[in-house]
């Protein structure tokens, strides 16, 4: 990988992201929000806990399929920022390798999990692994990974989606999908898979 | 210059406008584009089995009292008209539009939200709603109540009396101690 991820931190932490007189921000092309992380880990927590039983598993993918979408877009709003431009591009030397490991470092920056590319099959399998048990509140904390799992893993798709994806942005959304998300013995980080859908 | 235009007003991204590097003042936030907050919401709504808009409010309201209240304690802000200017500056810097607090005491208060992204947004993508959508702000509005009041969070009850989403000029909120709750 030729991508230094201090770098591309370094490049996206200069961007200015700032609200206007009416509370919006826009940035990298579309409207953003800057809402505490708790906030979304406690809403699926919450979710989680309160569907329960048979129906837990399809809102889990409810939970990803919005966090698919979400990181497809601001991904695609990363990837042709100035700063991406600048920054990270020139760098890039083995495609798309190298996309995906900035688009990693990139979405870090934004305050998203940090994920590290663990293997890689161009156009066919992404493997992720990252940390998802910290928690910056009490929010989705403890034993119980999926509320945060559920974010990584629709990054994860978008990932895919946004480098390999045969239908160019926006009609690459959905070609990729990431498997429930397998703990390791740690209890802290786990391993994401990424094929086609 | 490029701008967005969202059912009647337009975000620019313009030099002026943008403030401040991205990671600033992030302090455990996220940048998310805005289809996730619509989407969440679409999700709590779509999730009537367990009172969903129920869950997202709770969670904003936990989200952003922990977030206000510790503002409030490292710089000392005591008074009212601080609190709720710290609470009208969060809200703003999380890009969720923008609130006054016409009326506010220890029992409850009054917010008006003039500008409020997921409203917008709503209308955009799927038209007038039939009823509340911006249940995030309803748990915002929870919990500068209870930041106000110096009570613990889920103490208050928010209803939406009016709803930018459904044609208001703008969405007012009442915050007012949940019936049989000790104070």
């Amino acid at each position: 990988m030729s991508v230094d991820r201090n770098r591309v931190a370094a490049g996206f932490t200069r961007t200015q992201v700032g609200e206007d007189e009416d509370g919006l921000i826009a940035a990298f092309g579309i409207p953003l929000t800057r809402l505490p992380a708790d906030l979304w880990h406690g809403f699926a927590a919450r979710l989680l806990d309160a569907v329960g039983g048979e129906l837990e598993p399809d809102a889990e993918e409810l939970l990803v399929d919005s966090a698919h979408e979400s990181g497809y877009h601001l991904g695609y709003g990363l990837l042709t920022s100035d700063a991406w431009r600048e920054t990270v591009a020139p760098t890039l030397v083995r495609l798309p390798d190298d996309l995906l490991e900035g688009a990693c470092a990139a979405f870090a920056a934004c305050g998203w999990p940090e994920a590290e590319i663990v293997a890689f099959t161009p156009g066919e399998r992404l493997a992720l692994r990252a940390a998802c048990g910290a928690a910056d509140g009490p929010e989705g904390a403890g034993s119980d990974l999926r509320p945060r799992t559920a974010l990584l893993r629709g990054l994860a798709a978008a990932l895919m989606d946004l480098a390999c994806a045969d239908q160019p942005y926006p009609d690459g959304l959905g070609t990729y999908r990431c498997a429930p998300a397998a703990p390791l013995p740690d209890g802290f980080r786990a391993d994401f898979v990424v094929t086609r859908a | 210059m490029t701008g967005e235009r969202l059912a009647g007003f337009v975000v620019e991204q313009t030099p002026e406008v943008l403030r401040g590097p991205v990671r600033a003042g992030l302090g455990g936030a996220v940048l998310h584009p805005y289809h996730y907050a619509l989407l969440c919401t679409e999700l709590a709504i779509d999730t009537t089995r367990c009172d969903g808009p129920r869950l997202l409010g709770e969670a904003a309201e936990y989200a952003f009292y922990r977030l206000l209240d510790r503002h409030c304690r490292e710089h000392g802000v005591r008074a009212q008209e601080e609190r709720l200017a710290a609470a009208r500056e969060a809200w703003r810097r999380a890009g969720m539009g923008r609130v006054e607090f016409p009326a506010a005491g220890p029992d409850g208060l009054t917010a008006v939200m003039d500008r409020s992204l997921v409203d917008v947004c709503w209308v955009r993508r799927w038209g007038r709603p039939d009823g509340p959508v911006n249940h995030i702000g309803r748990g915002f509005v929870a919990a500068v109540a209870a930041l106000v009041s110096e009570l613990p969070p889920g103490l208050f009850a928010v209803e939406e009396c009016a709803s930018l989403a459904r044609g208001a000029e703008a969405s007012v909120f009442r915050a007012a101690i949940k019936q049989g709750e000790p104070t």
